[in-house]
């Protein structure tokens, strides 16, 4: 009967800024505070040494991916930079639900904290470094738009005393002569035959060259970190018993929505470690984006990793073959993936919409009340994707917990 | 007539419940099956026991027909009655279902008829039990690893029945790490070492395997095969994992294994050797 009152007494204040206290919000068996534990930052291990990038944990390095990430020259139209859609103070994402470089792309742009501790990058995984993962938006005909042979020029040009110093003398090039717009072009043929046409000895130059500018712009994006959250405070304050620290970290409604997170709601299967993120690709049946083509996701992300210059067992690669275990251990089934799509990071959801890989949700609610109603029915039944019975309140707690993962982000500090 | 005696023996069997034997025990509820030879799974939500048995032997490529038993989890575990069940076929491997919906019928008593289970091609298939009952909405699944096309001379010979899965009938363990197992049709013992010691969630890895065969000798030389499965969400390991080699005289290295979710996995090994086939299964708990 109490039990009733206090449901009533929920549904009612639902709409309401703040819930009396709840006599359990704060109570949590000692497995839970494993739990909440393991999701804390203090439970991330040290930033990964990303084998294939030798250059990964050089401040010099860092210091010219910095520049580079920044600078606008690297596009065709003088105006797009990596920073322009990982814009460093809105979580190093844009607010858009595509974003726009050259032309609109057909994905929404990631956030880049903790970035360095995935091992697929890009929502298909079609990357599995990060500088690999760098070098698709360059060459990228609606994201920055130039080529290879344009980044080799602007290194000579305006870069070349900070690469040499880390990366070597820069290779003897006919820079001034060199065509501005040559790459491997399977989408363009007359790019794709500027680049043939040239010796082959400096096409390997060039791509050298673009290789390292990946691992310069990866050394910086490395240091793009998560600071603690009130959710991490509220967990160790959990792990103590400190009762008043809990009280104050988060509102009853926020731990409610911890316990629904951790538990019956099931976010935390997918959703789980210090980034709220297993890393994993899954269907979970998002509505397509009218006027965007069908968006294969994963299936479509095995195919380009699999055959990518740039993956961990390419030639351009630091690493040794027994380095690259989630390349040689993956699993090709296109069919099990298609539509999946990476899990992201929840850590700062809070201050990114919109939703989905391609901005399919305003706000955070609209995500919410997706998998409160239709996940189950969209993703064809799979159980790993629904969340339990949630009830409207419920919702309202879960999103008031997500709340709880905002802080500020670090960056350009070598760990 | 089978029915009826099924369903005479359920009334018989369910008075003497659960005084008799514990049978498969899930967390704090208390169910028991009633045949030997049916598979048996406690509902996700501990609402219900669900018990299935596949007629006229393993489920086979094409139609099928089997009895779902349903209890409820109360004292003395009252039969399910008047509750909509939903049974749905489906190849996780291949994330699509089959072009029957399987008809289900209540025969009383906590007995239900399925009929259709129409299984259009080898392989392995989950069926997904929904039960909308009494204590409300709840569901489980089987899996069968290995239906094959029905053997035209009996069956048996050398590719046995996979269909009775030794995952769908047991509930999962406490994590033990370093496990052992028996193989199915007892030809190895088979223990795992994983490093870390206790595999870990999210993170590419390895196990060591050590097969002994029946007369506790290494086993060598075999060829072996991995799957994963996640059988209450009915999804596998999100790598591929393989033996990479025989580090010693039947210790074998696996590489490539990574767990996405905590939860219950399997880890299945398909031993070959010569044209000799086994399989064992580890069952583990990822925290």
């Amino acid at each position: 009967m109490r039990a009733a009152i206090l449901v009533i007494a929920l549904i009612l204040t639902a709409a309401a800024p703040a819930i009396a206290a709840h006599p359990t919000a704060h109570l949590w068996s000692e497995a839970e505070k494993a739990t909440l534990l393991s999701l804390t930052l203090d439970a991330l291990p040290p930033l990964p040494d990303d084998p294939s990038n030798r250059f990964d944990t050089d401040p010099r390095a860092a210091t010219l991916g910095r520049r580079l990430f920044e600078d606008t020259r690297l596009s065709r139209n003088g105006k797009v930079a990596c920073a322009t859609c990982h814009i460093p103070d809105q979580s190093f994402t844009d607010h858009l639900p595509v974003s726009h470089g050259i032309a609109d792309t057909r994905r929404r742009s990631m956030p880049l904290a903790g970035a360095a501790y995935s091992p697929w990058l890009f929502w298909d995984g079609r990357a599995d470094s990060l500088w690999a993962q760098a070098l698709g938006p360059i060459e990228s005909p609606e994201e920055h738009g130039i080529s290879r042979t344009r980044c080799a020029m602007l290194i000579k040009n305006h870069y070349q005393r900070a690469y040499e110093e880390i990366f070597g003398p820069l290779p003897d090039l006919p820079y001034a002569d060199l065509e501005s717009m040559a790459r491997p072009a399977a989408d363009d043929a007359t790019i794709q035959v500027a680049w043939i046409s040239m010796p082959l000895a400096s096409r390997e130059a060039i791509t050298v060259i673009y290789a390292n500018i990946g691992k310069a712009i990866a050394a910086f994006v490395r240091t793009i970190v998560h600071t603690p959250a009130p959710f991490d405070h509220y967990a160790l304050a959990a792990a103590t018993g400190d009762t008043p620290a809990m009280e104050r970290l988060l509102a009853t409604e926020a731990a409610l929505g911890l316990k629904l997170f951790i538990g019956p709601a099931g976010c935390i299967n997918c959703h789980n470690g210090p980034l709220f993120s297993n890393n994993d690709f899954h269907k979970v049946g998002i509505p397509d984006v009218t006027g965007l083509p069908k968006d294969m996701g994963r299936a479509e992300g095995i195919l380009k990793v699999l055959t990518s210059e740039f993956n961990c067992t390419g030639r351009h690669s630091d690493a040794g073959p027994a380095d690259c275990a989630e390349l040689r251990f993956i699993d090709p089934d296109v069919t099990k993936y298609l539509g999946a799509f990476k899990t992201p990071s929840l850590r700062n959801v809070a201050d990114r919409p919109p939703y989905m890989h391609a901005g399919q949700f305003m706000t955070l609610r609209e995500v919410l009340v997706f998998y409160q109603k239709n996940a189950l029915r969209e993703s064809g039944g799979r159980p790993d994707i629904t969340h339990g019975r949630i009830s409207d309140a419920e919702v309202g707690y879960l999103e008031a917990f997500l709340r709880t993962l905002s802080s500020p982000i670090a960056f350009g500090v070598q760990p | 007539m089978k029915q009826l005696l099924a369903v005479f023996a359920l009334f018989t069997l369910a008075a003497c419940l659960p005084a008799g034997e514990p049978g498969h025990m899930h967390g704090e509820s208390h169910f028991a099956p009633h045949y030997k030879e049916s598979l048996f799974r406690v509902s996700d939500n501990n609402l219900y026991s669900v018990e299935l048995l596949v007629k006229g032997g393993p489920m086979t490529v094409g139609l099928n027909e089997a009895d779902i038993i349903l209890h409820r989890n109360a004292a003395r575990n009252p039969d399910v009655e008047k509750a909509t069940v939903s049974v749905t076929p489906w190849m996780p491997a291949h994330n699509h279902g089959s072009n029957l919906q399987p008809t289900v019928i209540e025969r009383g008593a906590g007995l239900y008829t399925v009929e259709n289970i129409d299984l259009i091609m080898e392989g392995k298939w989950d069926l997904r039990v929904e039960v909308d009952g009494p204590d409300g909405r709840d569901r489980t699944v089987f899996t069968f690893d290995d239906v094959r096309k029905q053997q035209a001379i009996g069956h048996g010979g050398e590719h046995g029945h996979a269909a009775i899965d030794a995952k769908a009938a047991g509930p999962p363990p406490a994590a033990t790490s370093g496990a052992t197992v028996q193989s199915v049709r007892g030809r190895y013992t088979v223990s795992y070492a994983s490093d870390p010691s206790e595999p870990p969630l999210n993170r590419i890895h390895s196990w060591l395997l050590t097969v002994t065969d029946a007369g506790g000798r290494p086993a060598t030389g075999l060829a072996i095969k991995v799957d994963g499965d996640m059988p209450a969400h009915g999804h596998g390991l999100p790598t591929r994992p393989q033996i990479t080699g025989e580090t010693g005289p039947g210790v074998y290295r696996l590489e490539g294994l990574k767990f996405s979710m905590p939860g219950w996995w399997t880890i299945t090994l398909y031993i070959r050797d010569g044209a000799e086939t086994d399989s064992a299964t580890f069952n583990l708990i990822l925290r």
